[in-house]
């Protein structure tokens, strides 16, 4: 078995990699608490099914929030306000410690759903409708258990509750009539007789089928077949998608979520959809949607026949074996490596994929095998063919992870909006120099990073990028240039997380900022060669960093001790440790997790 | 801060271009027939590709004329109008056959006057075999130069630098004296998969609309140290196949080369002037408003003045988005107008000013554009004002280098999708081989695969080459000459009357002067014309026997033939 169970603790070095992964990054406590669970012990610890709703969003113009009410801003202001609001979401901003890693684990996952169901703001054009949209991957998140909608009347003994399967492939359903869904890929526009299909598309490509493992996709065999689905099937899955519209009141609400969606064209019946049977490609069994004729009215199609088939059209899709293969893909990109070959598809990825399917398709099963897996820390025991350190930052993994690791004090979101806001702006001007437009993707399939084969997260890293990165470390941890996110005050942080023992030995020091903060940091040594993780020569350009550039004492490593234990000169140990901080983290080593 | 060579310690293994693959460097390096090839891809060439970005609508940017009624009847709520109302097609090309007549959108006018100049062309019918429908799979087509069912991870343009430098091989041997600037330059931030080699950092270096502004930062930033011991976190040997040790080199090439280039461009940029033409900022007419602005006239502003200072780049990227108009692609009260209109206002106007940039700088003779889309859309209009994903479209081509002309036929357009007439490695082989120069066999045999020249077509019979490239790259005037002039003056000698043909290919005010030998206007016509050829009658009666001119004139006409009157 490939996905075999890792056990017994943690360890310093996996605690940290499993926190960057799964929570953009640890801080030392988080990361030596973890450092003491067993792999299940510590995702059973992330997957928390018992987290506090998110406030909602605020005006600062009303001081009230404007999801159920009326705002003074203007649109485009809200989606800033959004964009922050967001940002606290994954910050934990004012979320309880015990809860705090849980919480930004979800919202991890539903930035994951954004890079897979992605959207842009400048298309949709309502901020409400991304907040909604960004509601039902929150719901969606955490899968492991259903919805249940309790009884109408508790008193009734006869009235039920029901149970609303919660998992990937009815998320699927309910993004096909999303608000913001329907303004971006068009499908308010697909109407009966005139057939708009650019959303039946991207979910056959995008979003549940895909187009199969690159460069091993067998040959097409017709005009229009990409071999795990057809032109066909766009069409009919057009057809099946059509008569749809907006409802930007927000008053349509999904009895299963209880989260607003779009609404069927027409009155009691849905006049835009197509009528009829519509039938798909050899590729997809050459099999028929058909409404339910209980739900027609008057032989006319519902919303009801219309969601319904939309339904049926999903289920379709997922019971192709190819689906559950290419989102275990995904999957496996954004939380393992992005590189995939043959083998590592038939082994892991037919593994997770069968895990995903047997669950009926609910991304935590997964999840829980793969994060407690061998394969996700050091892949095969004996072989260098490890993940850790795999994966380039992405601008948001970059600049979280940074606020993070050092703890920076965050405002809160009720009580200091207004500082929130600013604070909040600064980090995504920060991403967006850095390559990330939040919400913003240059394309339809998202940002590239999550699909561009053959580079995937490679595409963070360019010479801009890769320099307003940098830029990003200095203007954080330098004295002098205050920026609006704030900055560490890196004195205090070494004094509130390292023992006298430690800070006051400089190589000791560095080793263990590199165990914390980089990916790959064992076995560190500053004389013996080709046993630690980073090279002899690299701790000792650290240390020259640190104490040598400029060289102020004429012991300069007796001299740091001496400053340490003795609290002299802060001035010049804040210096020093700005020097090495920025040495360390403006780094190759740190733009990977 | 000083030079360094660390990534010859790195090693990065699989530099080496397909050619040479498996022998030492070293020897190749010294071996003369080799540094022989080197040095013959020596010419002052560059190429300038234009992305369109989201599959542009090509039958509303080349619009056929001779099945017109067909074309409109297929997509009446997003046609282009012909000879209704006073925003219709430009006619391009009236001295082609009827049935190869075309026109180009009513926003395209800076387009029309390049194709006149001889700065343009424009190819039919451009498209691959099993045209993907996907915007990503369709790009990555294009990028690699593969078939529909390739996966490559090199792009084409990435192997024509490998074997044009070779034997040295990037990033490792670069820059050298010879070659001191990026091999390609992608403008904007992406790394595209059109540079990249296989297993190594893509070819190109990528660049924002300020170099200066770069680097300045990147002289300042700690991580770009490289004075030390190891400044720069080359991973440990055990590490280096493992994950880790990949990505690990990937940023640390990309960090060196960023570091190295964009002094040297920052250099080039500082040290030449600003340009002195007037580039587009806006559409005028009604679009969206995010649609409004012209995404080109930077970048290619950028891409000017660095080809103005010397820069031996061979290849750009310049790019824009927007293409993907599944609603909307025109204002429904108007279809010459909208989102499309503005994107193709905004690629011929900054075109123009391009041409004419370089121009004013004397190098316009060192550039060829080509325009590149994933796909054409469907031939059939949607219901929302737009048009749904299809397969082939026009290519674009700009350039002193470019011979004019409309190439391929007018699509059949009874169809769903425009069909196949170029595959479009054919335009770039042809490209290769004689824009820039590059031996035929290496463009077979090391980046395309397929001999797209004058080889077998899987399809059936043989590629034809494509004629697309000037021999002598003639002024001006002898191209504008070709189709604006005095086609006869008859008779002549003349006596009581003259009969002057002329030929324009445009609407134009013409004006027609009869001429005495001291310069003297003795008679003249003013006339409105449409392209085509037309007749002006002179009456001589009274008029003394000698020699005389006849001068023909308008915006683009300048002709002058000698006349003899006898009694």
């Amino acid at each position: 078995m490939p996905l075999t169970e890792l056990t017994g603790p943690l360890g310093k070095k996996r605690a940290a990699h499993l926190l960057r992964r799964a929570c953009f990054a640890g801080t030392v406590s988080e990361i030596e608490s973890f450092a003491l669970l067993t792999p299940a012990q510590a995702v059973q610890q992330l997957f928390d099914a018992a987290l506090p709703d998110p406030v909602l969003p605020i005006d600062p113009l009303t001081g009230q929030e404007w999801i159920t009410q009326g705002a003074q801003s203007e649109g485009f202001e809200l989606e800033g306000f959004f964009l922050a609001w967001n940002l606290s979401q994954i910050l934990g901003n004012g979320i309880e410690e015990t809860k705090k890693l849980s919480y930004i684990f979800r919202e991890r996952l539903v930035f994951f759903f954004h890079t897979h169901f992605t959207t842009k703001r400048s298309v949709v054009g309502n901020a409400r409708s991304l907040y909604h949209q960004q509601a039902l991957f929150r719901l969606f998140a955490f899968d492991g258990t259903d919805i249940i909608i309790p009884p109408e009347d508790p008193d009734d003994p006869d009235s039920m509750e029901t149970i609303v399967p919660r998992n990937f492939k009815q998320l699927t359903k309910k993004i096909c009539v999303d608000n913001a869904m329907l303004v971006f890929l068009d499908g308010r526009l697909n109407v009966k007789g005139s057939p708009n299909e650019n959303y039946a598309r991207e979910l056959l490509e995008l979003y549940s089928m895909g187009r199969g493992l690159e460069g091993n996709v067998p040959e097409p065999e017709f005009i229009g077949d990409y071999f795990y689905y057809s032109e066909e099937d766009v069409q009919a899955g057009a057809r099946v998608l059509s008569g749809f519209t907006t409802d930007t009141t927000f008053a349509t609400i999904d009895e299963e979520t209880g989260l607003p969606r779009g609404t069927a064209r027409g009155g009691t019946t849905a006049s835009s959809h197509e009528e009829g049977s519509k039938t798909f490609s050899i590729r997809l069994g050459n099999a028929v949607v058909t409404p339910d004729p209980d739900l027609l009215l008057g032989g006319n199609p519902t919303e009801e026949s219309a969601l319904d088939e939309i339904s049926q059209f999903v289920d379709l899709i997922y019971s192709q074996e190819e689906a559950a293969r290419h989102i275990c893909r995904e999957i496996y990109r954004f939380f393992v490596y992005h590189q995939i070959d043959q083998t590592l598809s038939d082994d892991i990825i037919q593994e997770m994929a069968d895990v995903f399917a047997a669950s009926e398709f609910k991304i935590q099963s997964v999840l829980e095998v793969l994060l407690t897996s061998e394969h996700f820390y050091e892949a095969e025991a004996g072989s260098d063919d490890n993940n850790f350190g795999s994966i380039i930052k992405s601008p948001l993994d970059l600049v979280v992870g940074f606020i993070r690791n050092f703890e920076i004090p965050i405002p809160d979101y009720v009580t200091e909006l207004e500082t929130f806001h600013d604070f909040a702006s600064g980090i995504l001007q920060s991403m967006s120099n850095q390559g990330l437009d939040y919400y913003e993707p240059f394309e339809v399939a998202g940002y590239p990073a999550y699909h561009q084969f053959p580079i995937f997260n490679r595409n963070w890293i360019a010479t801009n990028y890769l320099t307003n990165r940098y830029n990003f470390i200095r203007g954080s941890v330098s004295n002098g240039i205050i920026m609006e996110m704030g900055q560490v005050d890196i004195l205090q942080f070494v004094r509130d997380n390292f023992s006298d023992a430690i800070a006051s030995n400089a190589r000791d020091l560095i080793i263990a900022i590199s165990e914390y903060f980089l990916p790959t940091a064992e076995n560190l040594s500053f004389d013996t060669p080709d046993v630690g993780e980073l090279t002899v020569e690299r701790l000792n350009y650290f240390l020259t960093a640190f104490l040598f550039a400029p060289q102020i004492d004429a012991d300069p490593e007796a001299a740091w001790t001496f400053r340490w234990m003795n609290g002299v000169d802060d001035e010049v140990i804040a210096n020093q440790l700005t020097n090495l901080f920025n040495a360390m983290l403006q780094s190759p080593e740190y733009q990977l997790m | 801060m000083k030079r360094r060579n660390f990534i010859k310690k790195m090693g990065f293994a699989a530099g080496a271009p397909i050619a040479f693959q498996g022998i030492p460097m070293k020897v190749l390096g010294s071996h003369q027939n080799l540094q022989r090839l080197a040095a013959q891809s020596d010419n002052d060439r560059v190429l300038i590709i234009l992305q369109l970005h989201g599959g542009n609508d090509g039958l509303n940017t080349v619009i056929p004329i001779s099945n017109y009624d067909e074309y409109y009847s297929r997509r009446a709520n997003v046609a282009i109008p012909y000879k209704v109302g006073n925003r219709t097609l430009i006619p391009l090309d009236s001295t082609v056959a009827t049935e190869e007549q075309v026109g180009v959108h009513p926003d395209m006018h800076d387009f029309k006057y390049l194709y006149d100049t001889g700065r343009a062309a424009v190819f039919q019918g451009v498209s691959y075999r099993n045209n993907n429908g996907s915007h990503f799979r369709g790009r990555d087509i294009w990028f690699m130069g593969g078939d529909a069912d390739d996966y490559f991870s090199s792009g084409w343009v990435g192997r024509y630098l490998n074997t044009q430098y070779a034997p040295l091989s990037y990033p490792a041997d670069f820059p050298t004296t010879e070659m001191p600037d990026p091999l390609a330059l992608e403008m904007g931030n992406d790394v595209s998969l059109l540079f990249h080699q296989e297993g190594n950092i893509p070819t190109s270096i990528s660049l924002g609309s300020n170099p200066e502004g770069l680097a300045n930062l990147i002289e300042q930033l700690e991580g770009f140290e490289d004075e030390g011991i190891d400044p720069r976190g080359n991973p440990p040997a055990f590490l280096n196949d493992s994950p880790y040790g990949q990505e690990m080199n990937w940023i640390l090439g990309l960090e060196d080369k960023s570091e190295v280039y964009i002094q040297r461009l920052a250099e080039i940029y500082e040290a030449t002037s600003e340009t002195t033409v007037t580039y587009p900022e806006t559409y005028p007419f009604n679009a969206p408003q995010g649609a409004k602005t012209n995404p080109l006239s930077n970048q290619l502003q950028v891409v000017a003045r660095l080809l103005a200072g010397g820069i031996k780049t061979k290849v750009f990227l310049v790019k824009m988005g927007g293409f993907d108009t599944h609603a909307s692609q025109v204002e429904s009260y108007d279809p010459t107008m909208g989102l499309h209109g503005a994107l193709l206002y905004h690629i011929s106007s900054a075109m123009r000013a391009f041409q004419a940039d370089l121009r004013s700088r004397g190098i316009e003779d060192r550039a060829l554009t080509m325009t590149m889309s994933e796909f054409g859309r469907r031939i059939g209009s949607n219901g929302s004002y737009g048009t749904d994903h299809g397969t082939g479209g026009p290519t674009l081509m700009f350039g002193l280098g470019v011979k004019q002309g409309i190439y391929g036929t007018v699509p059949d357009v009874s169809q769903s999708n425009v069909g196949l007439q170029f595959d479009f490695r054919q335009i770039c082989a042809n490209i290769l081989k004689d824009w820039l120069c590059v031996d035929q066999s290496v463009i077979t045999n090391d980046i395309f695969f397929r001999n797209f020249i004058d080889g077998t077509d899987p399809d059936g019979g043989t590629y034809e080459p494509i004629d697309l490239i000037k021999e002598v790259i003639l002024g001006e005037k002898e191209v504008v000459k070709s189709k604006y002039k005095i086609t006869s003056l008859y008779p002549n000698p003349a006596n009581n009357y003259t009969q002057v043909k002329v030929m324009v290919n445009n609407y134009q005010d013409v004006k027609v002067e009869l001429i005495d030998l001291n310069g003297v206007v003795v008679s003249e016509f003013n006339r409105s014309v449409a392209p085509g050829e037309h007749t002006f009658s002179f009456m001589l009666d009274g008029m003394s026997p000698g020699f005389y001119f006849i001068k023909a004139k308008s915006q683009l006409l300048d002709d002058t033939k000698r006349l003899i009157i006898r009694k």
